[in-house]
């Protein structure tokens, strides 16, 4: 029997194990302001886009800026798991200065989220793919 | 720079009509603005109309196909999509057209066969990270309501708006909505029904998370010398703004926003902009208004647009809500069609189904929702991207 084999959801937005869950954003070295996802020119009209962009790893952990509990079944392309359960999703303020989007862990209490609280970023399941390939996303979890 | 004016308007009702094609709505509302306006198709001289996404090529070219079905006459036909705020930019682009002394009159125009549950993506492309649509419902399941409760939640969580404020908005337009005969709800909800409907959302219930419609609009619009040999009752668009918004862009639903400080900047900057355009243009402010259209695609976003034009002051908007200054009566009705939380959203058309009822309004034919003696009306709205468009008309 084969190895259950990780795969990202999206190649390149996020660490892969071994490493610790981060984003991978893009950081101007002109302006210094940082981007998620990454972005091919920096969007900064002021910016004088003297100095070429670089690959950004953003911080694991930021404050809740807002969220909501999705209580609804998003159809296809989203994978929702049989039965339906519940998720979060959320806008996460960064120490960058930006907000990253991303669904709440599957495990924290939904009830127990509160905007301004600190939150870490994590690496789940998102969803199993026809191959049996696990498939990852970035979420992000109440800090302990 | 010459006067425009509004003589014409054509409205489908909003709803679901599998059996006809978005080429059929906007003939029927085509047809139906000239007849309002008296002009004959032959004397439009330009044709600007709202793409339809949801209906191929043959949708993006809807002005075109509309074209040929009035009957081809040569004239320049553009067609635009800026998502929610799209018939509001088709009309600031004939206003400019006849404004500047280009063309006399023009038709405007725009509809839409919506996908049923939520407006998705038109492409689905699982696989294709650089649409950032499809990743967004594919990797988060978020829909574009999904964005709009975060936005709710943050209300609440900043002003204390609590989910009796949010119904109460929901109550008021289906007041309105019950009078509408092209609303597509036409019950009068309690606050206990809409509280007690199935959380979508939190803290959106079902009732309270705006329908996906089918519909059509279209106005006949020409400079205020050529309106005068048509109608008594010109209504004149007095000021018009259009705006995108100004960097950092906003974000909530979706992967994330540009850099920013804390506390944001407001998410709705280009809403504010266009606004406050059109009132400087046309020399009036939000004291001014006797009827009022914004986009209230939930109760947190109509509340958020109180302050965003300027009706009351930051986190006030509860209170004027509950004080009924925007109800039925009140001292300055908004959304006296029901709004998109009794019409649904017909994205290509929703812009001039505002236009529509506040002309209605100004030229006092609006019936049982009539505000009386409503003499200045204004309309905003903005979308996807946070394209706005705003208008001031004048009786």
């Amino acid at each position: 029997m084969n190895a259950t084999k990780q795969i990202p959801c999206l190649e390149g937005w996020f660490t892969m194990p071994p490493q610790e869950p981060q984003l991978i954003g893009s950081r101007c070295q002109s302006c210094g302001h940082y981007f998620f996802p990454r972005v091919t020119t920096c969007r900064n009209p002021n910016c004088q886009k003297d100095k070429p962009l670089e690959e950004a790893r953003l911080s694991r952990r930021g404050k809740l800026f807002a969220y909501t509990v999705n209580h609804y079944s998003p159809p296809p392309p989203y994978h929702a798991p049989d039965p339906f359960v519940p998720f979060g999703v959320a806008s996460i303020a960064l120490p960058e200065g930006i907000k990253v989007g991303g669904q709440i862990a599957r495990d924290v209490d939904l009830a127990s989220l509160k905007v301004g609280m600190e939150m870490e970023t994590v690496r789940e399941v998102l969803y199993k793919d026809e191959a049996g390939n696990e498939v990852l996303s970035w979420m992000f979890r109440p800090v302990k | 720079m010459r006067e425009v004016a509004i003589i014409g308007i054509g409205i489908h009702p909003w709803g679901k009509f599998p059996e006809k094609s978005v080429h059929e709505l906007n003939l029927e509302i085509a047809q139906m603005a000239l007849k309002d306006a008296n002009m004959e198709w032959k004397d439009v001289q330009g044709l600007f109309c709202g793409q339809d996404p949801w209906a191929g090529i043959q949708g993006m070219l809807a002005g075109s196909a509309l074209a040929q079905n009035l009957g081809l006459t040569g004239i320049p036909v553009t067609n635009n999509y800026n998502a929610c705020a799209t018939g509001g930019y088709a009309l600031r682009t004939a206003h400019l057209y006849i404004s500047s002394g280009l063309i006399d009159t023009a038709l405007v125009a725009g509809g839409s066969i919506s996908p049923k549950g939520a407006f998705g993506t038109t492409k689905y492309d699982e696989f294709d990270e650089t649409d950032l649509d499809s990743q967004r419902f594919r990797i988060l399941g978020s829909a574009n309501f999904t964005g709009f409760a975060m936005a709710a939640q943050k209300r609440m969580t900043m002003y204390g708006t609590t989910e009796e404020d949010l119904a109460l908005q929901k109550v008021k337009a289906s007041k309105f909505g019950a009078l509408n005969p092209n609303a597509r709800y036409h019950k009068i909800y309690t606050k206990e029904e809409i509280l007690n409907s199935p959380m979508v959302a939190y803290p959106l219930h079902l009732y309270q998370v705006c329908a996906t419609s089918d519909g059509a609009a279209a106005a006949v619009v020409c400079s205020l010398e050529v309106a005068k040999k048509y109608t008594t009752k010109p209504i004149v668009i007095a000021g018009i703004g259009a705006s995108n918004p100004r960097y950092p862009a906003p974000g909530m639903g979706g992967f994330g926003s540009d850099f920013s400080e804390l506390p944001p900047p407001n998410e709705n900057d280009a809403g504010i902009k266009s606004t406050y355009q059109a009132y400087e243009e046309a020399g009036v402010g939000p004291e001014d208004l006797d009827v009022v259209s914004v986009y209230d695609l939930t109760g947190a976003m109509e509340l958020q647009w109180y302050e965003d034009i300027g009706l009351c002051g930051e986190g006030d908007a509860e209170k004027l809500l509950r004080e009924g200054a925007t109800s039925m009566g009140g001292r300055v009705p908004v959304c006296t069609d029901g709004g998109c939380t009794s019409m649904g959203e017909c994205i290509p058309a929703q812009a001039l189904s505002q236009t529509c009822e506040i002309v209605s309004q100004l030229r006092g034919d609006a019936g049982p929702r009539q505000v009386a003696g409503a003499r200045i009306g204004f309309s905003v709205n903005s979308g996807k991207l946070g394209n706005s468009s705003a208008i001031v008309y004048k009786k």
